[in-house]
Order: C-alpha cells, then sequence, then structure tokens
C-alpha cells in the first residue's frame, strides 16, 4: 500500500462513533475493532472518498503532528485494517 | 423460573392455536409421511408436530427441544397413543446424532421472520447431517416481500419519547438509535404504499448460508409519505401448502416488521425509490443493514439515507474491551467465589454445604445462606450436561 492507493471501506464492514472511538464491526468475521480519536477522523476521510496522502494533507492541518509521523503510522494502520479486510485498495474491488 | 429466551406456556398455546399455519403444517405433514417414517422435529416445543406425524404414520419421531416445555409432549404422547414412537431429545439439534436418518424434518424455528438467530444454520446442519438425502424439508421455502409504509402510527413510537414528551425532557440522543431498530408489527392494507416486492427468497433444500442481501425498488404511483420499510414473509411448507403473513391476511402468530425510514419521506408520483435490504448473522443474532436512495421524477436526489441494526442499541465500549483478544482479566472476588465453588464440585459436596461455605468465606457478598444457595445452583446449572434421550415408552412412569 502507497500514499497514492484510493482506498475502499467494504459493504461488511460497519463503523459508529462511541464516545471519542470508533467502533467497528466486520459482519463477515462477526468481529469488533476500535479506533482512537484521530483513527476516528482519519477513517471517516477515507469514507469520504478522500486517498492516503489526501487524508494526510487534512490531518496534518487538523492536529499538531509531524507529517512523516503521520504517515508512517497511517500507513501502518492501513495495512493492518487491510489484512483484516476492513479496507481494500480500489483496484482490488470488482 | 422462565428465562426471558424462553417461551411462556401461553406462547405455546397460541402457536398450536388452529390457526392457517397450525392447518398448513398438519397439510404438509399429512402429505411428506409415509408410513414408517422417521420424523425429526426440530424446536418441537411441546410436541406438536410430533404428534402429528404420529397420526399420519411416522414410525419413529425424534423431538428435539431444549426447553424445558418438552416435558409436556411426554404426558401429550401418552396421551395420545403414540408413546412408543416418540424419543424427546432436550438439546439443540446441533448437538442430536440420529441412529437413522429422517425421511421428513419439520420446523418453525423462526421469529417475526426466517432470519431470525441459528434458524437456517440449524436447517443446513439438520439437512446435511440428520436427513436421509431427497428427505423432505418442512418447510421447504420461504418468501420475503418488501412494501413502503405510510403510517404516521407506526413512526410516532419512533419519536416519542426521543423528540417529544409530556415532561420537557431533552431525550434526542435515543433518537438515531431508535431509527436504526426495527419492530414487531401489524400493518394494514391502507398503510401500503406501494406494491410488495421479493426481496428474497430461502429455499431451505439449497440454501447454504444464513446472510441475505438483496435490492428492492418502486417508481412511486401515487404521492404520499413513507415512514418505513414493512417485511414479511410467505411460507411453502410442501408444494402447494403454505400460508402467507402479507398485510391484509389473518393474523399469525408472527406478524410483520417495520423497519423506519430515518426520516419521513415525501414522496410524489414518479419518485423513484430503492432500497438496499442486507441481513448478516453476526454471533447470536442478525445484523440487519438497509440503505434507502430516492430519485425525483425530474432525476434529482431527493433522500438518501444507511441505516442499519449495528447502530440501533447502546455500545459499551467497556464490554467490547474485555472480549477483546488482548484483555488479560484481573483477579476479582467473583472469580475467586467461582474458583471456590468449582474446586468442591465431586459429586460428594451438596449444594447447601457449599453455599455454607460461601457464606463463611465471603459474608460481605452472601450475608444470607439462601443467597448462596440460589447462586451455587445456577452456577452448577451452567454445567449440566444435557439429559440423554428419553423414548417415552420406557420412562418408569410407562413401566408401571
Amino acid at each position: 500500500m502507497n500514499l497514492n492507493d484510493n482506498l475502499e471501506i467494504p459493504e461488511q464492514v460497519m463503523a459508529r462513533e462511541v464516545g471519542d472511538e470508533l467502533v467497528i464491526l466486520d459482519l463477515g468475521s462477526g468481529r469488533y475493532f476500535g479506533l482512537d480519536a484521530l483513527g476516528a477522523r482519519w477513517w471517516h476521510l477515507i469514507g469520504s472518498g478522500k486517498n492516503l496522502a489526501e487524508s494526510i494533507d487534512v490531518l496534518v492541518a487538523e492536529y499538531e503532528v509531524a507529517r512523516p509521523q503521520l504517515e508512517a503510522d497511517l500507513l501502518e494502520l492501513a495495512n493492518a485494517l487491510a489484512a483484516h479486510n476492513l479496507l481494500t485498495r480500489k483496484s482490488q474491488t470488482r | 423460573m422462565k428465562s426471558p429466551a424462553s417461551y411462556a406456556l401461553t406462547a405455546y398455546g397460541e402457536m398450536m392455536a388452529p390457526t392457517r399455519r397450525m392447518h398448513a403444517y398438519a397439510d404438509a405433514l399429512r402429505h411428506a409421511v409415509r408410513p414408517g417414517a422417521t420424523v425429526l422435529d426440530i424446536g418441537a416445543g411441546t410436541g406438536i408436530f410430533s404428534l402429528l406425524a404420529c397420526r399420519f404414520g411416522a414410525g419413529q419421531v425424534h423431538a428435539v427441544e431444549p426447553d424445558d416445555a418438552l416435558l409436556l409432549a411426554s404426558s401429550f404422547a401418552a396421551d395420545n397413543g403414540c408413546a412408543d414412537r416418540i424419543t424427546l431429545h432436550q438439546r439443540l439439534s446441533t448437538e442430536v446424532n440420529l441412529p437413522v436418518r429422517a425421511d421428513v424434518v419439520v420446523s418453525d424455528l423462526r421469529g417475526i421472520l426466517p432470519l431470525f438467530q441459528h434458524h437456517i444454520p440449524a436447517i443446513i446442519d439438520a439437512r446435511e447431517r440428520l436427513m436421509l438425502p431427497g428427505g423432505v424439508l418442512i418447510p421447504m421455502r420461504d418468501t420475503l416481500y418488501a412494501c413502503l409504509v405510510e403510517s404516521p402510527e407506526h413512526y410516532a413510537r419512533y419519536r416519542v419519547p426521543w423528540l417529544e414528551n409530556d415532561f420537557g425532557l431533552d431525550l434526542h440522543a435515543g433518537h438515531p438509535m431508535a431509527v436504526n431498530s426495527w419492530r414487531n408489527t401489524r400493518i394494514t392494507p391502507a398503510q401500503v404504499l406501494t406494491p410488495p416486492q421479493a426481496w428474497c427468497t430461502l429455499d431451505y433444500r439449497t440454501i447454504d448460508s444464513p446472510d441475505v442481501r438483496g435490492d428492492v425498488a418502486w417508481t412511486a404511483q401515487r404521492a404520499g409519505v413513507a415512514h418505513g420499510v414493512g417485511l414479511w414473509f410467505d411460507a411453502e411448507l410442501v408444494p402447494g401448502v403454505g400460508f402467507s403473513n402479507a398485510p391484509g391476511e389473518p393474523e399469525l402468530v408472527y406478524g410483520q416488521a417495520f423497519f423506519p425510514l430515518q426520516s419521513e419521506l415525501s414522496l410524489e408520483t414518479g419518485d423513484r425509490i430503492s432500497i438496499a435490504l442486507s441481513a448478516r448473522l453476526v454471533g447470536a443474532d442478525y445484523v440487519f443493514s438497509w440503505r434507502t436512495t430516492v430519485v425525483g421524477v425530474n432525476g434529482g436526489a431527493k433522500a438518501r439515507f444507511e441505516q442499519s441494526t449495528f447502530l440501533g442499541e447502546p455500545l459499551s465500549l467497556a464490554r467490547l474491551k474485555r472480549m477483546d483478544a488482548r484483555f488479560a482479566p484481573a483477579r476479582t472476588e467473583a472469580i475467586d467465589i467461582d474458583q471456590e465453588c468449582l474446586a468442591m464440585a465431586s459429586g460428594v459436596t451438596k449444594l447447601e454445604d457449599m453455599a455454607q461455605r460461601l457464606t463463611e468465606k465471603f459474608p460481605r457478598r452472601f450475608p444470607k445462606a439462601l443467597d448462596a444457595l440460589a447462586y451455587v445452583a445456577h452456577l452448577f446449572e451452567h454445567y449440566e450436561p444435557a439429559p440423554a434421550p428419553v423414548s417415552i415408552a420406557n420412562t418408569p412412569d410407562e413401566l408401571e
């Protein structure tokens, strides 16, 4: 996965905010996952159609965070979510 | 005491009432049961289908039901002269093994809709493991229908008390959850805004997944206000024998399901409404999701709602975190209590002695011995093995 990838949330993945956090449910496996406040904001940006780079542009403006660190963290998170089928690259979808 | 998950006896009585449902099941069994046939009755309740199967000539019937209601089946079988043909299995069908595979499998494990708890996995398991190839499954097929519903009365229950109440309280935080919840209801023909459309068909002879998704769409034939989506099922038990739960049909035990729209939707003639509806079994229950899109006659988008029962209940983050694979439970008094009880389980120590030990060791938690006795009795009920199958003719009562 790289910063220019367009990402998509699969249909069987649902999310809802609980307090500051985001709870993600994979209807396929019945497993729940959690994201913190920054992760939740990023998830919504991805859900609105932004790619990784565009989402990082928004987050750098909104949070006091160094861009290189954010890029590394979000790439790692995106890969972890993809490994659980919670996120796919658009080119991978039918 | 009845657990909330169990049916009360009166509910079993209602299901056995001579409605079109019962007559249809009786007709289906009459068609399907050949002399000497082996019949498997799943979710037998008090055994009404088992009794009918015997009446129609079954040689052997296996009545499977985890609830204590099955104990009544024993009396009924004796009173109806078929005690020698019915074997009772007080457990889940997925835990049952049969000496021979069944010629006929009869069940009604549905709730308001057939998409209910583990109904479909149980049928798949029985079909593959307990039924003869080519055997008869009753029901054979259910078809689910959907229509748009115009009913301010139904919708009021989603506004009150969340958005309107007599006490001036701000309860709006409950409204987003309320409109993501469906409820059992009765829809009248006058409340049907768009003609029913088949959403999905569950053919139990071939179905291999409990999950369903499908689209329904209409072009509004008249102006009106849509408040929700109505769902119900029509059953085909065997070819040519079934019943309908459509609005206007005589009431059965099932009723119809009402899925509210996020907000009221004023429709004009020619508006195009489409709903993508899915149901996925997650754990013990279904998550229903319904995505509604409305396009006006001029081609412009009028509404788009994304709703799901996943959003329909308060969700405890703390509870979810306790279910996380990385969660490390801390030592608590509750764990100490259970460990104390389990260590005493050897087939010798009686519950009253365990209770006495608990009151001595945990006096703040169990100030009275009766409280401790209730606790240990409940604890060990969880560990009791399911009773062995009972052939009614061989019970002591019958031998006397």
